[in-house]
């Protein structure tokens, strides 16, 4: 697929449906808090691997007795979970939103708080080709493939990614763009040397980027109050069809201490569905009716020029 | 207003690509090319993916052959036994096409052969008829008749067996020139994507000495039978071709042909070769520029949707 701009000036507008949609979860999300709350002592199921250690303080020494710990929870959801493309599509606005809560004492200058949220497309194959010039003509001489790119990817956040953790940090989380998940295996990049290898993976991100398929929102999560966050964005309408893997992370002081996994499926509906189906199960019988919907076209629009001339 | 495309992938507006193949179909209506040259790159520059635009481009000209065949018919301007003939040169090219298709694939120079052939041919063949056309305006302006050379001897194509005559076309031929003509067409247009029209047209009118205006006709019955072959190869083998964006193009281009075929009826053939060989001529520069041209980035992408 060649790379291109899509219509930025095209959007379905913000539809009121979601909006309510976004209140009522916001009212069952602050619902949610005050019972956490009351059950503080409960593990978190939504809150997989947080760090066992406690939160760095740079400002006091270790202690040597195991006080108690500052828990975070972290919960958000999307505003929709299923985005149909049908006739209509031309791309989505999705809402982000959650709740960043702690208990326990509160860390004593912890640095800021943060949260990162990440959606992403199922990974694909991926040919980057570079032109050189030669005897005049511009050539296609170079080529890596990347066997994993996200065909789509988004990084929203509270503050500049920059601000928001160390580079080592946003690498081991694949934070930002200069850590989305391209990988090639070593055969393919036989004779090329790492810095060669990174400008091809540079290329393929400005590419993306160039393409609405890489998007960076610095500030793009706001707080509203003290807990809750949100944030939208709009998907474009060349979104990969399948499922989008949302991560949200939660940042202390440049930490992640908590994270949370949302899921939006994006599938065809209706006609968009059928004629998917249609072209890829029954092909020839596709190509045989594309032919003759031509062969009519062509013929009914001749027919009707000559009765119209004709009288 | 847009539209989701099924098989393109995005949302586009459907009154560019109604616009798009109205344009393309007056066009191929007026000169009796296909338009595949042109909608394939159209196509391409509106940010459809390239497979979709060359598998969904051939289904356009479809369309527009089928409604211009007919045009040109009424006006008894098509030679079918002539058709019948390059057509069948046309399958045995297309078959060697393929083949060379695969093998240009591997090289990984597919691309770049594609545009050098463009350049070469749309430029060779532009500047010729360019060349003839102004020739014969300029004869008949000064009003001297323009010498009919159909019955010259050519000596070569002329010594040929299996003499076939070509009521239509007023001519009495080997069939071995214009199955020749055929499978160098088919070949071409199985690399190239294109139905072959502009080839055509200009190797019918000087090598096989057929009037222009049974040219015309007798090359969009020959591309409509390629191009709905090309059609059905293109969706059961790549599963590229849109059948929205096809039919928002065929829209177009049917009526886009219909009022092309009629304003090249008021034009006479030199007129019509001359502006053909403008048109040719200007996407042989539009392409060799491309190919010399600094390009804005060196870096393309693409992605494939099975990993192999």
């Amino acid at each position: 697929m060649t790379r291109s701009q899509d219509n930025p000036k095209d959007r379905v507008p913000f539809r009121s449906p979601i909006r309510d949609l976004f209140r009522s979860i916001q009212i069952a999300g602050l619902v949610g808090l005050t019972t956490i709350a009351a059950h503080a002592q409960a593990p978190s199921a939504t809150t997989p691997p947080t760090p066992a250690t406690p939160v760095i303080q740079p400002a006091t020494p270790p202690q040597p007795s195991s006080p108690p710990q500052t828990t975070y929870r972290l919960e958000t959801d999307i505003s929709m979970r299923a985005i149909p493309i049908d006739v209509r599509f031309s791309g989505a606005r999705v809402v982000i939103f959650g709740s960043a809560s702690q208990m326990g004492p509160p860390p004593v200058n912890a640095g800021p708080i943060n949260v990162v949220a990440i959606i992403q497309g199922a990974p694909a194959h991926l040919t980057v080709r570079r032109k050189t010039n030669a005897w005049g003509v511009w050539l296609n001489t170079r080529s890596v493939e990347f066997e994993q790119a996200p065909r789509y990817y988004a990084v929203v956040s509270t503050r500049p990614l920059e601000a928001v953790a160390k580079t080592s940090v946003l690498a081991e989380y694949g934070i930002g763009f200069e850590h989305v998940p391209i990988s090639t295996t070593l055969n393919q990049a036989i004779g090329l040397g790492p810095i060669q290898l990174s400008e091809f993976r540079d290329a393929a991100i400005q590419l993306g980027i160039a393409n609405k398929q890489y998007v960076r929102l610095d500030g793009g999560l706001t707080f509203v109050g003290k807990s809750l966050f949100r944030g939208q964005i709009d998907l474009p309408a060349t979104v990969p069809v399948g499922q989008l893997d949302v991560s949200v992370f939660l940042f202390r002081g440049g930490e992640v201490v908590a994270r949370h996994e949302n899921r939006v499926t994006v599938a065809r509906q209706g006609f968009e569905h059928f004629v998917y189906e249609f072209a890829h199960r029954q092909s020839l019988l596709y190509g045989l009716v594309t032919v003759a919907l031509a062969t009519l076209i062509g013929a009914t629009a001749s027919v009707l020029i000559q009765l119209r001339r004709g009288g | 207003m847009d539209f989701y495309l099924p098989i393109a992938e995005t949302a586009a507006n459907i009154f560019v690509f109604i616009g798009m193949g109205a344009a393309v179909g007056f066009l191929s209506g007026m000169f009796g090319v296909g338009g595949g040259f042109l909608i394939t790159p159209l196509l391409m520059l509106t940010g459809i993916p390239s497979a979709v635009a060359v598998g969904t481009g051939a289904a356009q000209v479809v369309a527009s052959s089928v409604s211009g065949t007919i045009a040109q018919y009424r006006r008894n301007n098509v030679d079918f036994k002539m058709g019948l003939v390059l057509c069948a040169g046309g399958l045995i090219g297309a078959v060697f096409g393929v083949q060379a298709v695969s093998v240009l694939r591997s090289a990984g120079q597919f691309d770049f052969f594609v545009s050098l052939s463009y350049v070469v041919f749309l430029g060779s063949i532009g500047a010729m008829m360019l060349a003839e056309s102004i020739n014969a305006i300029r004869k008949s302006k000064s009003g001297r008749p323009t010498a009919k050379r159909r019955d010259t001897h050519d000596g070569l194509i002329h010594a040929l067996p299996w003499k076939v005559r070509f009521h239509r076309s007023k001519i009495y031929l080997s069939v071995i020139p214009p199955l020749a003509i055929g499978a160098f067409v088919g070949l071409l247009s199985a690399i190239m994507g294109v139905g072959g029209g502009f080839i055509m047209v200009p190797a019918m009118i000087y090598l096989l000495k057929m009037p222009t205006n049974v040219v015309i006709g007798t090359s969009l019955f020959q591309i409509g039978v390629v191009t709905a072959l090309t059609t059905v190869l293109h969706a059961t083998s790549n599963q590229n071709v849109d059948i929205v964006l096809a039919f928002l193009l065929m829209i177009g281009a049917v009526v886009g042909a219909e009022l092309g075929a009629n304003a090249g009826q008021n034009l006479r053939g030199e007129h019509l070769r001359f502006w053909l060989a403008a048109i040719v001529l200007l996407v042989a520069v539009r392409i060799s520029y491309d190919l010399i041209a600094t390009p804005v980035n060196v870096y393309s992408s693409s992605f494939t949707r099975e990993t192999p």
